[in-house]
């Protein structure tokens, strides 16, 4: 996902960003210990349901600033996908599939001719 | 248990997820895990359920439906960022070099421009042999359009072509053109030109250099070993063939040459082509300048000097003088019977047609000496009033009439390092 936006061309960019990612994660245990007792007190002052509704506005905005209206689209009906596992006890894991299989299809070297079979290219 | 608590729910008494019997969090169950009670007074789940269902699945369906009549978008080249990596879209261009081909592999590349930059479009394996067998290789200077996945590097764009039947190449008709009036500004231009085969030259593995010329020059046709390996066909091809060739114009640094799409674009014709029309030498005027010319005549006069020799040809209608650089080495070739020929620059190469019986040094050369140059400016620039005085080229042959070898070389070098001379 991270491809679109920044990929590594050059062994010195990928260790700069492995660097990175090592650096970040280092800090970012020492700052847990610290932020687990102010995000405790938030939660306990701002009510879930404020906090489930930003992140859905946070989500959205995201979506539509890189996407426009189509990816909005897509992003219902990924929801939709999204409440089966929920509403119906099933497991989360399959929606993975999403992903997985068109990975899967491409490594095999089936990916252009499913989706061909799809009139999708 | 108290039904009228379970009907009736403010937000002050909880969320829609906490059960209004015991204020434990009930999720999406519409009964409580804990105490059993309903919560029927909150939007039924078993609609939100089917909503879901039919969400997903009425939304898969319409977005197939939209995305096998959406059309692949069209952008330009230069639209092509970082946040487009892995996207489908579709890029008309015109084909800028020659398409690259690796039979072993089965990798096809060729690379497209238009006003707003550049991109190599690829195909691997089952793609490239279904372009191929399609005949939808494109070649130098062919327009084209093609869908495929963008590949976007910090400095470097690449499109990967995944459904053959997408790739559209329109091939401009030819125009027929003389070869001397090819300019490196009809850079991409598609033109067809006749002429004799003047030599074929390798200059290293993997391309063939084809020189074509006609009674207004010559050019090379560069016929790459991709070429080859798309035409599926070794070219048979020697000097003194007369061909039709339909190609792009090419330029290799500041001079034109011609890249064919195909091996079936060069076609050996039965009739003669590109030859000189021999001239009486009183006929030449200043308006042949730059043509190329076979006279025939004898040589009265031979003046040696520091940097060439001169020769004075009389044919009865008047006289000329060929001017011959660097020639001394020649001269010597001629008495050992080498094949050779020599040019005053590369830009004048001369054909040998016609011929005439002289002997240039009495006592080392007696044969028949095909003759024929190219009047040019300077040529008339450095002529005696009244007697044109053309640089040119000289073929020698070691048997009578025998038709000299098809080299290329400078004067410079001729006779004193070329192969064929030394």
């Amino acid at each position: 996902m991270l491809s679109s936006l920044w990929s590594s061309y050059t062994p010195e960019s990928y260790y700069v960003a492995v660097a990175a990612v090592v650096l970040s994660g280092a800090l970012s245990f020492f700052l847990l210990l610290l932020m687990t007792r102010l995000v405790i007190k938030l939660v306990g002052r701002v009510h879930y349901r404020w906090v489930s509704l930003g992140t859905l506005v946070i989500l959205l905005s995201i979506v539509v600033g890189m996407t426009g209206f189509g990816g909005l689209l897509i992003c219902a009906v990924a929801t939709g996908i999204g409440l089966v596992p929920v509403l119906w006890g099933s497991r989360r894991m399959n929606c993975m599939g999403v992903l997985l299989l068109p990975i899967a299809l491409n490594m095999v070297g089936a990916g252009d001719t499913i989706a061909g079979w799809l009139g999708l290219v | 248990m108290d039904r009228s608590l379970v009907n009736v729910w403010t937000p002050e008494e909880g969320t829609m997820s906490q059960c209004p019997s015991c204020g434990r969090h009930t999720g999406p169950y519409e009964a409580c895990p804990y105490c059993g009670a309903r919560s029927t007074g909150r939007t039924p789940i078993r609609i939100v359920k089917i909503a879901a269902i039919l969400l997903a699945t009425v939304g898969l369906v319409a977005l197939w439906f939209a995305a096998t009549r959406a059309e692949v978008p069209l952008i330009q080249i230069g639209q092509a960022g970082a946040t487009m990596n892995m996207a489908y879209v579709r890029i008309q261009g015109r084909c800028t070099r020659e398409p690259s081909y690796d039979p072993a592999s089965d990798y096809l590349s060729f690379w497209l421009a238009d006003e707003t930059g550049e991109i190599r479009v690829s195909a691997y394996r089952a793609e490239t042999r279904e372009i191929i067998a399609q005949g939808l290789v494109p070649g130098l200077g062919d327009q084209v359009e093609v869908a495929g996945t963008l590949r976007v590097r910090e400095d470097f764009l690449a499109l990967t072509i995944n459904v053959p039947d997408q790739l559209t190449v329109t091939r401009a008709e030819p125009v027929a053109l003389d070869i001397g009036a090819i300019v490196p500004d009809d850079l991409y231009m598609r033109v067809r030109v006749q002429g004799q085969i003047d030599s074929v030259f390798e200059p290293y593995e993997g391309l063939l250099l084809v020189t074509v010329r006609d009674q207004t020059g010559e050019i090379p046709i560069a016929v790459s070993e991709d070429l080859v390996a798309l035409s599926g066909e070794t070219p048979k091809l020697s000097a003194g063939q007369s061909v039709e060739v339909v190609a792009a114009v090419s330029v290799y640094g500041d001079t034109p040459q011609l890249v064919p799409a195909s091996l079936a674009d060069i076609v050996v014709v039965d009739r003669g082509l590109g030859m000189i029309i021999e001239k009486p030498i009183g006929e030449l005027t200043s308006e042949d300048e730059g043509q190329l010319a076979t006279v025939r005549g004898t040589i009265i006069e031979v003046n040696q000097f520091s940097s060439g020799v001169k020769y004075t040809l009389d044919d009865g209608t008047g006289t000329i003088v060929v001017l011959l650089w660097q020639c001394r080495g020649f001269c010597r070739t001629f008495s050992r019977g080498w094949n050779c020929r020599s040019s005053t620059s590369p830009r004048r190469w001369m054909a040998q047609s016609g011929s005439f019986c002289a002997e240039p040094l009495p006592g080392r050369w007696a044969g028949c000496l095909p003759l024929s140059f190219r009047l040019s400016p300077a040529a008339w620039a450095d002529s005696s009033p009244g007697m044109p005085q053309p640089n040119g080229t000289i073929g020698c042959s070691s048997s009578p009439r025998g038709r000299p070898r098809s080299s290329t070389m400078s004067a410079v070098s001729c006779c004193s390092s070329c192969r064929d001379c030394t």
